[in-house]
């Protein structure tokens, strides 16, 4: 891991990566996209609606990953102090608000037709939508404080309370009465979805966390060379 | 034509617009940094020749 704390090495890395990363994300998304809109049966009760679920389904559980993404960045970064940790936590928030965004506005179109609202305090909704804050918390801190470290040392705690929030969202479903359904995926005794929709599920899953790998190092990259660019006009004021 | 597909149709224009859109912003600002790492080092290397 230390190997790559080095910022040179971990640019050259990210490039060799980065154009497999892009063609398989690309690929991914449209065997994903095909299947999900042509080639998946409707639900037997949702009907066509059902189509929803695969661009809400993978955001949902990519807002959920990203988060303990920065939070294992975090903890790297104040245990080890990891330099690259920090840059990656912060390059990741953006995309995580984003797509946590997504998951709350496709969740809401969906909800729409099946529950007749588009919103509705439930647990699910709720924790998710605390979710959104956390992200929204931690960019704000890096953005708030002036001096890089402490800025980098305040959000990484924050982003380390707020992972007491990733277990809520996913038993929200069985600790409170709610609209959405209990988990149909990820179980202990498997999935209860047939194949026929559970694969496009999953190819879409995989496209957005590739999707995720791709953003985050072209974002990982621009902080290095923020960085770099910070140093070289501060040399050159001096 | 299902009774859902304006849902449909909203779900899936709203998500590919954000995540093309957040994709193509990252990229372009990342390539700028480029340029501008790029742009300061010529310069430095230039003011140590003079």
């Amino acid at each position: 891991m230390h190997r790559f704390a080095n910022p040179a090495k971990f640019t050259r890395l990210a490039d060799r990566i980065l154009p497999w990363a892009i063609t398989a994300a690309l690929i991914a998304f449209a065997v994903g996209l095909y299947y999900a809109l042509f080639n998946s049966p409707a639900d037997y009760q949702q009907g066509e609606s059902v189509r929803m679920m695969y661009v809400h389904v993978p955001a949902a559980w990519s807002a959920m990953f990203i988060y303990a993404f920065i939070a294992v960045a975090s903890f790297t970064a104040l245990v080890w102090r990891h330099p690259l940790a920090l840059i990656a936590g912060k390059a990741a928030a953006p995309i995580g608000a984003m797509i946590t965004a997504l998951s709350l506005i496709t969740g809401s179109l969906w909800g729409k037709p099946m529950w007749g609202t588009y919103w509705e305090w439930d647990g699910r909704m709720t924790s998710v939508l605390v979710l959104f804050f956390l992200y929204i918390g931690y960019m704000a801190i890096w953005q708030a404080l002036d001096e890089e470290e402490k800025a980098g040392r305040a959000a990484s705690i924050l982003a380390l309370v707020g992972v007491v929030n990733l277990p809520i969202i996913k038993f929200s479903v069985e600790w409170w009465n709610t609209l959405h359904q209990p988990a149909s995926v990820m179980r202990v005794d498997g999935p209860t979805m047939p194949a026929e929709m559970l694969t496009p599920l999953l190819i879409m899953g995989v496209a957005y966390q590739l999707y995720f790998l791709v953003v985050v190092l072209w974002r990982m990259k621009l902080e290095i060379n923020n960085r770099k660019i910070d140093v070289m006009r501060q040399a050159t004021a001096e | 034509m299902s009774d859902y597909t304006g849902y449909i149709v909203a779900t899936y224009s709203i998500s590919a617009v954000a995540l093309v859109a957040l994709a193509l912003r990252s990229y372009m600002a990342m390539k700028r940094s480029e340029r501008q790492v790029l742009a300061l080092r010529q310069a430095r290397k230039a003011e140590g020749e003079r």
